[in-house]
Order: C-alpha cells, then structure tokens, then sequence
C-alpha cells in the first residue's frame, strides 16, 4: 500500500469543491421534493439550461459575468415556476406517478432541444473565480499559466513585447493574478473557495428568503403540510410555483459554478452530476435543506478521498476509478436500507 | 424487527456483489495472462518494486498475447521517425500520374479520384472477367493479396443486394448522439451532408440510374449492449446495405455477427487495432491510423527528441474502456520492450463517465512524469488539458524539458485545444496525418474550402469539427460504392468489399504524404502514417514538426483476443 499523504489535501480540496457543486444541485432537488414529496429528474437539464443562459449573456453577448448569472437564476426562475404551472399542478398531487413521468419526458425534451440548438460540443464560459482582479497597465497582453495570470508589457516602441512559447518571459512579464493559495503544499484554487464562499451566500439567502418573507413562510406551511396551509388560506399552487423557481436558481447556480471545471457548457454536463447530488439529498434527507449541503460535500469527499485516494493511490487498484459512480449509487441504497429519511430527513411515524 | 434487519443486510450484501461482480476480477485476473487484467494491476504502482515484479511477469506471459500488432514493427517506425526510411520510392508512371492532377483545385481533386477510381476498376474488371477475383464456382470471393471470404458460409437468407431498392442504397450507422460521448454524434450529420451532396450533384448509378445514398442513424448513446440492439435492428428491420459503427467498445461488440452476416462494415470511426484483420473479419476495415501505431511513434518520438533525459518516467491518462486500454496495452508494450526510454510508467485510467478529472490528474501530477499522454477522448481532451495547467503538471514537465501529448483523436482545434486557452500552448500530438479543418492553416485548401462550403449550405457550422469529420470517413465510403457500382454485375455487397479492399486514393483531407491504400489480406490499415505537430495557442493551429512518417502496408495484421487483449 501507498500510504501519500502528501497529495492527500489535494484531494480533500478536489471533493470539498465538487461536493460544494452537488450541494448546490442537491437543494434544488430538496427543494422541490419539500413541496411536493417527489424528485425532479429534470433539475440537472433546467441547470444545465441556466448554464447555457450564462453562456449566451456573458460570452455572446458581452454581459458582465456575475449580471449574466444574476440573469440568468431569474429566467431559470421563471422557467421553473412555467413548468410547475403548466405541466405539474394540472395533476392530482396525491398521485407521483404522472408528475415523475413528466419530469423524466421533460429532461429527455430540454437536452435534445440544447443539443439542437448549442450542439454537444463544449463551448468555453469565463471563471467568476479563476483569479483576483489586478491592475493591468494598458496595452498588456494576458497570458495563462498554472501560477495564474501573466501580463506582458509593451516595449518601448509601443508594440507588445516577443515572449519565447514555453516561457514566462520574466524579464518583460509579471504575475498579476494567481489562481491558488498555496495550503499544506497543495494546491487550494480560488475557484474552489469562491465555490464555498458562493454556497454559503445562497444559502443565507435562501434561509432570509423563507425564513423572514411571506413566501417562505407560506412554502414552509405547504411542504409541512399542504392540506392544513389550504384550509388557512395559503395559495398551495402558487407557492409550488415558488418552490420550483427557487429549486431552478439553485440549479442554476451550480451548474454556473461547475461549468468552467467541466471545461465549458454542454448539454449533457449535469448528467452525471446529478447522480451525485442525488445521492447527496438521500444522504443528508430528502427533506432537509441543511441535510442536503452536509450530504452534497460528504459525497464529494467520499468519491475523492476513498475511491480516488484510498482506492486508486493507496491500494493501487486502477478499477477503483470506474467506481465513483457505483459508490454513489451504493451510498443511495446503503441510506435508503438503514436510514431512509437520511441523516437529518424527518422521519414518518405512523400511528396505529 | 430482526427478520427486517436481516433482510437488510441481505440487500446490503446483495449490493456489494453487484458492485464487485461490475468491477471484475482485479488482481486474481493477472494470473490469467497478460494484457487488459494485467495493465489494470499496474495502474498507480509507483513503487519501482511493483514495476519490475509485474514487468517481469508480463515477459513469462508474453506468449500469451505475443508482439504488438495492428501497427508496423517497432524498428521501422523508429527508422522512420529518425529519417532512416527507405522511402518507397514512386515509379515514374506514379509519378506522371501525380503530377497530371491539379491538387490545388476541386476540379483537379475530382478528376484524380474519378482517374483512380478508373484504374482500379480496370484493373479489378480484368482479374474478374479472367476469374481470378470475384465469387467463384466454389462460392468463395477473391480479391487482391489473398484475400478470401467464403461467401457459402453466409446465412441462408443473406442477399448480395439487400439495401439496395429502386432509388435508394441505405446505410446502416450507429453512434453517439446522447450520452456523455454525444459530441461525436455530430460525425454522422458531416456524413450525410456529404452524401446529400453526392445524391443531388454527382449520384451513385446502379443498373444506369441514379440511387440516393440514405444513411439510417441509431443513437446508441457509446454503450456497446444499446449497439448491439440497434445492429440487430438495422439488419433486420431496416435491411440496410452495409453499416458503419463508431466506438471501440461499440464496433468489438458487433464486429463478429456482422462478419457472420457477410454485411460490409468497411471504415469503422475508431482507430483500435483489432479492424486491420482480413482473415477472421474481412468485412470489417478501419480508416484512421491504429492506436497501435500511435502508441509506438510516442515512444519513437521520446527516444529520438528527449535524448537527455532518457530513461524517462511517463504517465498516461485512459479513459477506461476498450479504446483507452488498446492506447494503454499499446504503450506498455513498447515500454515494456525499451526500458532504457522509460524507466517507469503509470497508467491513471478514468471512468469514461466522469464528469471532472481533477482527482486523476492529481495522481498523475504527484507522479512527476516528465512525459505527460493523454489517451482519452471527447470532452476528456479538454479536461486534460485544462487539469494539467491548473496543478502545475505542464509547467513542471517544461521545467524538466519534457514534453506533453494529446492524443490524435483530440485533433480537434474547435472542439478540444481553444477552449484550454493557452494552457493548451506547445501540446504535442501525433496527428495522425488529418487536416483539422478548423484550422487556418487549410481553410484555403480548395476540399476544405469545399467542406466548409457545403456545411454551411447544409446548416451545419463549419467551426464544429467533427462535421468536417464525416466527410473525412464520407469521401472514401463514396468512392468505394462508386468503384463496386462499375465492377461487373454492378453494385453489390461483394463488389463493396472488393472495391474497398483494393482502395488506393488521394485523401485531400489527409496530410502530403500520407497514403490512402488498402490492398487486400496484404494490407489491413487505410492510413499508417502520421504528422507529428506542436499547437500553437496564439494562431490557433498545429504546427508540423519533422517530417511526416508513413509505414504504409507494414502494419502487421492483427486478430484481436478479446478475453486477454492483444492480438493473438
């Protein structure tokens, strides 16, 4: 066995940063599942459509990155709160089955129409953490390295300085962004705490939003119970509505983080992702917001650290790395078999 | 409450065998022999021990799996990558020929390829008509080079002309169009503009009229059991002509029934060894240069450009399924064979589903190689890329004078190199002969002018590589139905075949150069040869360093084991 330690942070960062991104994806689905006791099979393509949003405003069409995701949350929004008006509430609430159909038709529907319209292959997104700003004199010519940012002066003729391929030029070039922090000799990416950070404020947000409004408190009233929030005078339907558009921001969001990661946008770039946040939701409680956030990073460090570290640098074993995914699904049963409602899910008790 | 528990536990149980049984053998399996389970042992042993032990292993196994095949011996491609190459040289008629075509006109290229396609249908009339090639008496094809199908043995209920109707020739196509792979699904769209172009300007005549070349796509989103269903399909509902499938797993997985079948499966999109194999599966064929042979002029090119930092340590990035492994059994084995190159080598493979890579480009950076090879695909390409600058693995490998290659399916300019920015700056490749025609350096070129046009006209965007692609497997597809359309008895699945395995064309997609040739049992592989090219991030192109390399018809043919891997 090969006991490294040494690169054993890096992996702790890699799944704190991915389970940051299942978290995100993982509130959606809690969120919807609150609401209406069923899962969403469609969060991940309404994400990976806001996504694509980001991508058409910030790179097509020149917007400022963190305006285009801001634009971005409030279409998927409204997108959201479209599908559960016009496909969802038409159908019995009591009765799943119609409403999985649906929302199983409606991932199949919004990845075949983005492949039609964006095509699968990637299209690149900008960072909204790849570096610090940094004053850059005028007439600089960027460059990426793995330090970060380079900027490369003007000569004294005004023309930009000739900078060998393969190197920095240090002479006529100076870092004027980084990419990382540097943490117990590993690598700690601002990406990745900008990610953290992110996270965080959403979920701040999220808990003003129904904690201190009349909409959350009416959607805390429905997901308790729907038929008691009725009879009170809650309007069940549109509080759905606004579960939904709330579960599409979260969506939203995450797939905007986890995009520059995955090289870019596609179509198919929540497919797997989804999977883990599913088993993120089913580990924290299908039913627990908290439990979600806790279950979305528990996953992203137990793909790192115990099948990617343990299993492939520490045993040695290549087909540990064909294992992430079955992990997930193992950890799905595993919680569904002992604990079904998930470490901090609500548990039914039934009264005979 | 202890009966639940206990079926709790028996699910529980249930689980982990699922779980295991997908994860196969592991260690046990090496025992076996060597190859697939062998490499699959080697993967993240870095200590030297486990290196020699396993290395040492693998040379008592070695006549279980035997040399590398599916590529030309180690000593020519080396000879060849060092400029020791005893060129073939061109006859004087080759060389009229040549030079009797205007290749940097569409015109020209035509009027070459009609020329070509006249020769050899001469040449293959005459050898049927004198009854040397063909189905003879005794219900066994001829063709060039010893090349023999026992047609007698095909189904009771198999037609030479199945597919062929009134005003159609229908062509059966499985590929990626959904899934984590779906990029690739655009090839088939580039194909079919290509055809329609064909169909309206310059038709395949069967029997004097005109039929339209009809491909009928089935999605199998890269999963090899959806493949197989979809197959069976296009044989049986769709009574297709001939069929083309994309993917190694994919094509492994059909490629025995459809030769049971006796249905052409000529120019299949992946580049695994196992297509250059004309006695066991003589309707199957490849087009683009092997992984074998990729493999080797990796190892050719450090030999020959890192002379200083010999023996070098190398890691390598697989995607884990049959097509990384074909990359990676490749490379072991030269490795194998020249320890004084490569003192130590890691294979980090990664579940082709993964959506980041950033834990496998982890381990491979903790390894400090000082020669990085990707020997992935789709999107990978990119993450690789990207993943490597991030952690520090490209500046350190230039550090140490080292060098970083991308594999030749990750050509792609569009696709895989400007998203990376400039972390993909001074990537190598071996290119396997292919224009990328996103390139700027051949937009001008008068076939990818042509491509590029017709794309547009089609309303497909010329920037998405892959559609250009299709035309790359397209033009030659075309010219073999137009040749077995001339050959006596018109166009059937025997003159198909024929006519492809007698092939020898000017690809205008492929580099100077490289030859195009197929010549029967003979030579199995359509293009053997290769560019080595460096990219350049600021004008957005591969730059080709050194001399083009072709070791056309040298490729050793290869029968694939497909329980051990390697060609038995």
């Amino acid at each position: 066995m090969n006991w490294n330690f040494e690169i054993l942070p890096d992996f702790i960062f890699n799944g704190l940063r991915d389970g940051a991104v299942y978290a995100a994806a993982a509130l959606a689905l809690v969120l919807i599942f609150k609401a209406t006791t069923l899962i969403n099979f469609a969060t991940g393509e309404l994400a990976m459509l806001g996504a694509f949003f980001v991508y058409v405003l910030n790179i097509e069409q020149g917007l400022w990155l963190w305006l285009s995701i801001a634009i971005a949350m409030l279409i998927s929004a409204g997108i959201g709160a479209a599908v559960e008006r016009a496909l969802v509430r038409p159908f019995d609430p009591a009765d799943h089955l119609p409403v999985v159909l649906i929302t199983l038709g409606l991932f199949l529907i919004i990845n075949a129409v983005a492949g039609d319209i964006w095509n699968y292959q990637v299209r690149r997104v900008n960072d909204p953490f790849g570096q610090f700003p940094s004053w850059v004199p005028n007439g600089s010519e960027l460059k990426t390295s793995s330090e970060g940012t380079i900027a490369c002066l003007t000569n004294s003729e005004g023309q930009l300085a000739e900078v060998a391929p393969g190197t920095s030029g240090a002479e006529m070039c100076e870092m004027v962004g980084r990419t990382f922090f540097e943490v117990i000799g590993a690598r700690l990416h601002y990406r990745t705490i900008g990610t953290w950070i992110a996270l965080a404020l959403a979920l701040i947000a999220l808990a003003i939003i129904l904690g201190k409004t009349k909409a959350g408190l009416a959607f805390r009233a429905v997901s308790s119970n729907t038929e008691s929030a009725r009879l009170v005078g809650v309007n069940t339907g549109r509080t759905l509505g606004f579960g939904w558009a709330l579960a599409s921001v979260f969506g939203t969001l995450s797939a905007a983080l986890v995009a520059p990661a995955l090289g870019g946008v596609n179509p198919n770039m929540m497919l797997t992702i989804l999977i883990y946040a599913l088993a993120g939701a089913a580990l924290g409680g299908l039913d627990s917001l908290g439990g979600a956030v806790i279950g979305g990073l528990a996953v992203g460090l137990v793909k790192s650290v115990l099948v990617s570290w343990f299993g492939v640098v520490v045993l040695g074993q290549a087909y540990f790395s064909i294992l992430q995914l079955a992990m997930a699904f193992l950890l799905i049963l595993i919680v569904l078999l002992f604990r079904p409602a998930g470490l901090f899910g609500t548990r039914r008790i039934e009264r005979v | 409450m202890i009966k639940r528990r206990m079926w709790r536990l028996l699910a529980l149980l249930f689980a982990f065998s699922l779980v295991a049984a997908a994860c196969g053998g592991g260690d046990d399996d090496a025992d076996d022999g060597a190859g697939e389970t062998d490499t699959e042992t080697t993967a993240a042993a870095s200590d030297d021990e486990a290196m020699d032990e396993e290395m040492a292993e693998e040379e008592d196994d070695e006549g279980a799996t035997g040399a590398l095949g599916g590529a030309a011996a180690e000593e020519d491609i080396e000879a060849a990558v060092a400029g020791e190459d005893e060129e073939d040289e061109m006859t004087e008629e080759e060389m009229e020929e040549e030079e009797m075509f205007d290749r940097s006109t569409l015109e020209g290229i035509f009027e070459e390829a009609a020329a070509r396609r006249a020769k050899t249908v001469a040449e293959l009339t005459a050898a049927m008509e004198s009854g040397e090639y063909g189905v003879g008496d005794d219900g066994v094809l001829r063709g060039p080079a010893g090349f023999e199908i026992d047609v007698s043995a095909c189904p009771d209920d198999w037609s030479n002309t199945t597919g062929i109707t009134d005003s159609q020739v229908r062509i059966g196509h499985t590929t990626a169009q959904s899934g984590n792979l779906a990029a690739y699904g655009n090839i088939a769209y580039g194909w079919e503009n290509y055809f329609n172009w064909m169909n309206d300007n310059d038709p395949i005549m069967v029997g004097g009229s005109p039929r339209d070349l009809v491909l009928v796509v089935k999605d199998d989103a890269y999963v090899a059991a959806q493949t197989i269903e979809f197959v069976d399909e296009l044989i049986e509902a769709e009574n297709v002509f001939s069929i083309l499938t994309l993917g190694s797993p994919n094509t492994l997985a059909v490629y025995d029934k459809l030769n049971e079948e006796c249905i052409p499966q000529p120019f299949v999109m992946t580049g695994h060894p196992a297509w250059g194999d004309p006695v066991n599966h003589p309707w199957t064929t490849g087009l683009q240069m092997s992984y074998s042979t990729e493999s080797i002029l990796w190892g050719a090119w450090i030999k020959e450009n890192l002379a200083d930092l010999l023996p070098v340590k190398v890691a390598g990035l697989v995607m884990d399924n049959d097509f990384g492994l074909a990359y990676e059994l490749g490379f072991e084995e030269w490795a194998h064979a020249n320890s004084d190159v490569v003192s130590e080598y890691l294979p980090v493979r990664h579940d082709p589903a993964a959506p980041t890579l950033t834990n496998e480009m982890t381990t491979v950076a903790a390894f400090e190689p000082d020669v990085f090879i990707s020997m992935t695909a789709g999107n990978p390409c990119l993450l690789a890329i990207q993943e490597a600058g991030q952690n520090g693995l490209i500046d350190d490998i230039r550090a140490k004078g080292g060098a970083l290659f991308t594999p030749s399916v990750c050509k792609g300019i569009e696709a895989y190199m400007k998203p990376a920015g400039d972390f993909a700056n001074d990537w190598w490749i071996v290119g396997g002969g292919i224009k990328d025609s996103t390139d700027p350096k051949y937009t001008s070129e008068p076939f990818i002018a042509f491509i590029n046009d017709n794309l547009e006209a089609g309303g497909l965007d010329p920037a998405v590589s892959l559609y250009a692609t299709g035309y790359m497997f397209g033009y030659p597809y075309g010219e073999a139905l137009r040749v077995a359309a001339d050959l006596p008895g018109g166009l059937n699945r025997t003159n198909f075949i024929l006519a492809v395995r007698a092939i020898d064309m000017y690809h205008p997609q492929a580099l100077d150069g490289i030859n195009a040739q197929l010549n029967g049992a003979a030579d199995a592989y359509f293009i053997e040869g290769s560019d080595f090219s460096k990219f350049d991030a600021g004008a957005q192109t591969w730059n080709i360093i050194g001399e083009i390399v072709d070791v056309n018809g040298r490729s050793t043919n290869c029968a694939w084991d497909k329980d051990n891997g390697g060609c038995r």
